[in-house]
């Protein structure tokens, strides 16, 4: 009989873990699996209802928008792109750890994943001050200051706003799985993982994955093209 | 009963991780590149392009649907070509409407009659009909302002200055013709403190030259003359 060392179980073929609707573990998480891609689809649809108003823009303005995209700091969102692939790939580390029983090495790199957000929202923080600054706000309230008068055209403030919208729902999607991550990262230290049972970390992890390739459009959307 | 051995899940190895991360931030470097280098319309395919390469990267290694059952690639699908369809017949109808929005002041009928007079023909039965109608009310300058977009740039009901200087008394300032050409030629005379070659690319984008009436025009130069700042 298959016995586990480091999930508590009830009996060795009833690990804690499996719900009494399940068959077994391996059904219970290719379901959850599931559940989760057809929750992407779903994230991916809510984000492409952003892309497509940028595109029916761009395709009316197109001049402006390219114009437009000068006022916004390729360094920046570079870095940023940057930081959020790292991330990915430390997120997937820490599955691949978790895989292999080393609840250390997960640890870490969930906490590295967390890190990488942070910076990601501290860069993105100083953008969306920089712009405030110089007049530069969502909406009706697009007055960009003097020395931006070359950009005050029309449909410019369409440009802005479709960037602020897309990029502040973007990081409201980065600060939830921030809170999920940290939420992993206490269980995990807590024993609550193992390779038999890691689903949690596997689901989050698909979700950041997501994340970060929403952020791999965005960026030369927004600030390149 | 239940089987609960623990079963194989594919561990990907880091190395492959790395790799994957590697190329990642390479095709990033490759898109800034890319995008620094004009080639018009190619450009914005390009990042496209590149981007879709490294989310499928992400998407095959990073959340290693390579190595997963099928049909969660299969659920990934079906979200891709709803994307396509929504993107797709969206522009189908927003990128074909071409001059939909140029609504004129003049009926066809007058543009024809106009035409005909401009070409030295007596308007032709067909378009003589209408000749004797009531003329349209008289146009609204204030409306004429707002239609062409005007108050994106000039104030009118107060001295603010915008991107361009405020219009708020420009009928004490400025003769008619002067008015008549500070729109017909924006550059002939600019004034002082403000930037020159804006505002004939803006208009010369818009469409405006093309699109304004003369009857419009008289209207928008009577109007301006008539703001004298009180």
């Amino acid at each position: 009989m298959a016995t586990s060392t480091t999930t508590a179980q009830v009996d060795s073929n009833h690990p804690t873990h499996l719900q009494h609707h399940f068959v077994s573990s391996e059904q219970q998480f290719d379901a959850s699996k599931m559940g989760m891609w057809l929750f992407l689809i779903t994230e991916l649809l809510l984000f492409s209802g952003m892309f497509v108003a940028y595109t029916v823009f761009r395709v009316w303005h197109p001049e402006v928008f390219d114009h437009s995209a000068d006022l916004l700091d390729w360094r920046l969102g570079g870095l940023n792109t940057l930081v959020l692939l790292a991330s990915s790939f430390t997120v997937a580390l820490g599955i691949h750890y978790i895989q292999i029983g080393n609840k250390k090495a997960t640890v870490v790199n969930l906490i590295i994943t967390i890190v990488c957000a942070a910076i990601f929202m501290t860069i993105k923080y100083h953008e969306y001050t920089g712009k405030f600054e110089h007049g530069i706000f969502p909406g009706g309230h697009f007055h960009p200051h003097e020395a931006f008068a070359q950009y005050n055209v029309p449909y410019a403030a369409q440009f802005f706003s479709v960037y602020f919208v897309m990029t502040g729902i973007h990081g409201f999607h980065v600060l939830v799985g921030m809170g999920l991550l940290t939420w992993l990262t206490i269980r995990t230290a807590r024993g609550d993982f193992s390779p038999e049972y890691y689903t949690p970390i596997e689901l989050t992890g698909l979700y950041w994955h997501l994340v970060d390739i929403i952020w791999v459009f965005l960026f030369p959307l927004l600030y390149l093209i | 009963m239940s089987h609960d051995t623990p079963h194989e899940h594919h561990v990907t190895p880091i190395k492959t991780l790395a790799l994957v991360l590697a190329a990642l931030m390479s095709l990033t470097v490759l898109t800034v590149a890319a995008s620094r280098v004009h080639m018009g319309f190619l450009n914005v395919p390009i990042a496209v392009g590149i981007a879709m390469v490294k989310a499928s990267l992400v998407v095959t290694f990073f959340m290693a649907l390579k190595w997963d059952n099928k049909v969660n690639a299969l659920v990934l699908m079906i979200g891709v070509i709803f994307v396509v369809v929504f993107l797709s017949f969206t522009l189908f109808d927003t990128a074909f409407r071409g001059d939909l929005d140029n609504v004129d002041s003049k009926t066809i009928g007058e543009e024809q009659r106009a035409a005909d007079l401009l070409l030295g023909k007596t308007p032709g039965e067909e378009h003589a009909a209408a000749a004797t109608a009531a003329e349209p009310a008289a146009l609204d300058g204030a409306a004429l302002t707002q239609k062409y977009l005007c108050t994106s740039c000039h104030i009118f009901d107060a001295p603010t200055a915008m991107v361009g200087p405020s219009l708020f008394d420009v009928g004490s300032r400025l003769s008619p013709e002067k008015i008549r050409e500070s729109i017909l030629d924006p550059d002939a005379v600019v004034a002082e403190g403000f930037p020159g070659g804006l505002m004939k690319p803006t208009l010369d984008g818009m469409g405006f030259y093309s699109k304004v009436s003369d009857a419009e025009m008289d209207a928008l130069v009577n109007y301006l003359a008539s703001l004298k700042g009180n």
